[in-house]
């Protein structure tokens, strides 16, 4: 089918040339075929002229031999052998002249020149036929009057020539018989030789006609040859000339938009190596060297992962193959928006469009397109992140907006300050290892703090934030080795955590315009302070609770937290915060494994804040659980499995020993970090504002029943 | 739950290191030995960018906008163009090497960048004329390198256009 309308297009554009040369095969052929005929005819005509000439030529020795027979009788010469020379001419000419002449009257074969058979035509013209008649009308009783000298020894007279025929003639004509042959032969010769010649010229003339004829039949068909391998050589010539035309054309065209486009273009054979032409942005977008033929997949393989190679390789063969549409495949590209990593390690977004490329029916290349959509790539991912950044901003607001503008405020100063601390020790830094891993601490420790109190306030883009910020340092401090291009990405976090901060300074704007519309509250500071350390968390406490599967109750007795300093209180809310958060996730169990221990299911923390000693101004404040307490077992089993020590170190620790240790950076009995627990950095931030506040903590535990810290401080 | 720790800042940090990598591979190249990233800090824009005696200045527009700069001391200067073979250590000299490095942090940009980032000649500044330089960001990103004993700066200070 695809063969077919190939041929009809072939066809369609030489169909002039094609044409051209069909007429001048047929001019060929006839002209040939005339020449031939002609020929031929021309040929019959040279026999008819010769054999005219001829029997001019027999007319006179007929003639001759007829008055030599008479002259020679006449002298006596004896007839009765008959051999005479007049009188064999006599047999010889008679016949050949008559065969001849009744030849040149209704076409026979005859004697030739050289007495060979040979076909005479009848002639063809009128006025040769009249001159053929009125030779009969002469030649016939001329013939009656020699017929006595053909008279054979049988009796009978045959006048035709018969080869290798032996004739014995009876030789009995008398002297009057031959007298009366001369006497018609002399009135009559030189008629006939008139006849004869006349014959003669009518031939020749129809010869030359013919002659003519043929040429005139040759010039036209050369000429017309001539022409037509003018006009085939003119429009082959043109023809080239103006595909050649077109053909620079389009390749000037090819070129100007291949060097012109920005994607890279190349076509991809079977054998998966790259066309002689492509787009020159190629070499950019790839930043790859490319050359003409190279094989595509090495170039490929350089630039992605081992899985994404596989399968791109087994993408192009599924395209070759022709089982499957190409449009139902498109959605298997695995090199849409691929990411690509170049020599100095850069990331970027490479699109690779693959189409096939038909040729007579069959798939015979790929013609693939690559763009760089890097831009874009990450303009979407900047306005995905855009999206969820407001998304969490309105629920910072809708949550902040809730909340007391000096909390607020409180938790604005506090970051900020501890954002500017951080700053303050990375510009210091005295790039030691040793002052870096501690540095490391510092921030963990204060991004720590800073996701507490985010929790706290309900401000889930903060906590999440600081709680991604922890797991990126928590790498590093695993590495045990702090390098140059660390602080980049810690400066880089930093830097997000300060814009963080920036909108929420809009929202505690507005919260604060909206705290001055109200009417004061009745209630008093101490109140306040009271009722805002519970309602900061109390909500923590479900929370986690609700996110780690436990049932818990509190009760607040905290009276005497509103006659403390607001710097006591600070530090008492951070303890708090990261208390509750140890008791609900390691303290409290499941109400499963309560209701096994035969405990009630819901558990219970106490929050309790009094002032010990009414004249000295102590106060202790604790939180309680009543859950499975510290496993000095447990701790040990931690110590080892996490590789801090050997068994035999950890078994020589005595139980107040290993309980100190989950005071030390990095330690958690959590087996795996989530945002409320198992970075080992509680503990480690507890004991930093215990000391803020000069005060002391006590631990009190008993496994199975509860856990209970008591931090003791002078107000 | 996922950490969303992208960084809000519209630059990012391998942006910075391209900057970084820049000088670091310029150190290795003519002297044989990197510069080594010592520290890295936000500085505030309230201040003045904190900049060394000698500063080299890139200015950048098109997808971006702001400012580059590389800052040093004479000492790193002199023993650079010491190993350079360049017997002259003048003022003129010591702004001429530090212009040199700047130019590479263009180079680079332009290279790795390319049309989404137009990048000026570098400008280089003495401590007189780069005393008050104010930057663009809030808090522009100062990434401290040292080279053997001696200490530079780069400070990044560029936005991306909104």
């Amino acid at each position: 089918m695809a063969e077919t309308s190939t041929t009809r297009l072939i066809l369609r554009k030489y169909r002039a040339i094609i044409i051209a040369v069909t007429i001048f095969a047929i001019c060929d052929i006839g002209v040939m075929g005339t020449n031939f005929y002609s020929s031929f005819q021309i040929a019959e005509s040279a026999v008819s002229i010769n054999l005219s000439g001829r029997q001019r030529m027999l007319s006179q020795r007929t003639t001759k031999a007829l008055l030599l027979l008479q002259d020679d009788i006449g002298r006596g010469a004896g007839v009765v052998n008959g051999d005479i020379a007049s009188l064999n001419e006599l047999r010889f000419v008679v016949p050949l002249f008559n065969e001849t002449l009744r030849g040149f009257r209704d076409g026979a074969t005859v004697r030739g020149g050289d007495l060979r058979p040979v076909f005479l035509v009848q002639v063809e013209t009128p006025a040769s036929e009249d001159f053929v008649r009125e030779t009969y009308e002469i030649w016939e009783p001329y013939l009656e009057k020699l017929r006595p000298l053909f008279l054979r020894t049988d009796g009978t007279v045959k006048i035709d020539y018969v080869e290798n025929e032996k004739v014995n003639y009876a030789n009995s004509f008398n002297e009057a018989e031959l007298a009366a042959a001369v006497t018609y032969a002399r009135e009559n010769n030189l008629k006939i030789l008139n006849l004869m010649n006349d014959l003669t010229t009518d031939l020749e003339t129809v010869a030359d006609q013919r002659a003519v004829r043929l040429r005139i039949i040759q010039l036209v068909g050369l000429t017309i040859a001539l022409f037509n391998v003018i006009y085939t050589l003119f429009k082959s010539i043109s023809d080239l000339v103006r595909g050649d035309r077109e053909l620079t054309k389009a390749r000037k065209e090819t070129t100007e938009i291949l060097s012109t486009v920005k994607e890279g273009l190349f076509l991809i054979d079977r054998e998966h190596k790259l066309g002689s032409q492509f787009s020159e942005s190629l070499s950019t977008v790839l930043r790859r060297n490319v050359e003409p033929e190279m094989p595509f997949l090495p170039i490929l393989k350089s630039m992605v992962p081992q899985a994404v190679y596989d399968n791109t390789r087994d993408y192009i063969e599924l395209l070759f193959g022709d089982r499957v549409k190409e449009s139902l495949v498109a959605d298997l590209n695995p090199l849409n928006e691929v990411e690509v990593e170049d020599n100095l390690g850069v990331k970027r977004y490479l699109n690779f469009n693959f189409n096939r490329v038909l040729e007579g029916g069959a798939i015979s290349h790929l013609l693939v397109t690559v763009q760089d959509v890097t831009e874009r790539v990450s303009l979407e991912r900047q306005l995905d992140e855009a999206k969820d950044r407001s998304r969490k901003e309105v629920e910072v607001l809708l949550n902040l907006l809730q909340k007391e503008p000096e909390m607020l405020h409180q938790f604005f100063n506090t970051t900020k300050g501890v954002l500017e601390q951080i700053n303050e020790r990375l510009r210091n830094d005295d790039s030691t290892q040793e002052g870096r891993m501690h540095l490391l601490a510092f921030i963990m420790r204060a991004i720590h703090g800073i996701k507490g109190e985010a929790a706290a306030l309900g401000a889930e883009m903060f906590e999440s934030y600081a709680h991604g910020f922890e797991q990126e340092l928590s790498v590093m401090r695993d590495r045990g080795e702090v390098r140059g291009e660390d602080f980049v990405r810690i400066t880089v976090l930093l830097d997000g955590f300060y814009e963080r901060l920036t909108s929420l300074s809009g929202i505690i704007t507005r919260s604060a315009a909206k705290a001055k519309d109200h009417t004061p509250s009745a209630v008093s500071v101490e109140e306040q302070t009271e009722l805002s350390f519970k309602e900061n968390i109390e909500p923590l406490i479900r929370r986690i609770a609700a996110d780690s599967g436990r049932d818990v109750s509190v009760v607040f007795d905290i009276a005497d937290i509103g006659s403390l300093p607001k710097r006591i209180v600070r530090e008492l809310n951070s303890i708090a915060i990261q208390l509750v958060r140890n008791a609900v996730k390691h303290g409290i169990e499941t109400p499963q494994e309560r209701e096994a221990h035969g405990k009630p299911r819901q558990g219970l923390i106490q929050i309790a804040c009094h002032a010990s000693d009414a004249t000295a101004d102590q106060y202790e404040f604790f939180v309680r659980d009543d859950g499975c307490g510290i496993s000095v077992a447990r701790i040990r089993e931690k110590l080892v499995s996490s590789g801090q020590m050997t068994e035999e170190q950890a078994k020589r620790l005595s139980a107040k020993e290993l309980i100190m240790k989950i005071f030390e950076p990095g330690f958690s009995t959590a087996s795996e970090a989530d945002r409320d627990a198992g970075r080992g950095v509680g503990m480690d931030v507890i004991s930093e504002k215990v000391l803020k506040i000069n005060g002391r903590l006590v631990l009190d535990s008993k496994v199975g029943e509860f856990t209970e810290f008591r931090v003791l401080f002078e107000a | 739950m996922a950490a969303d720790v992208t960084a809000l800042s519209d630059i990012d940090e391998r942006e910075i290191q391209v900057f970084v990598e820049a000088v670091s591979r310029y150190f290795s190249q003519i002297t044989g030995q990197k510069a080594e990233i010592r520290a890295a800090f936000l500085t505030n824009n309230e201040r003045a960018l904190p900049v060394f005696e000698f500063t080299g200045m890139i200015k950048i527009s098109g997808d971006y906008y702001g400012a580059i700069y590389f800052s040093t001391d004479r000492f790193l200067l002199s023993r650079l163009l010491q190993i350079m073979n360049e017997p002259r250590h003048g003022e003129e000299h010591l702004l001429d090497a530090v212009g040199e490095i700047a130019n590479t942090l263009a180079g680079n940009a332009r290279q790795h960048f390319g049309e989404m980032m137009e990048v000026s000649v570098p400008l280089t500044m003495d401590g007189k004329e780069s005393k008050n330089l104010k930057g663009l960001r809030d808090r522009p990103y100062v990434i401290m390198v040292r080279w053997k004993q001696y200490e530079a700066s780069v400070i990044i200070d560029i936005k991306r256009k909104k």
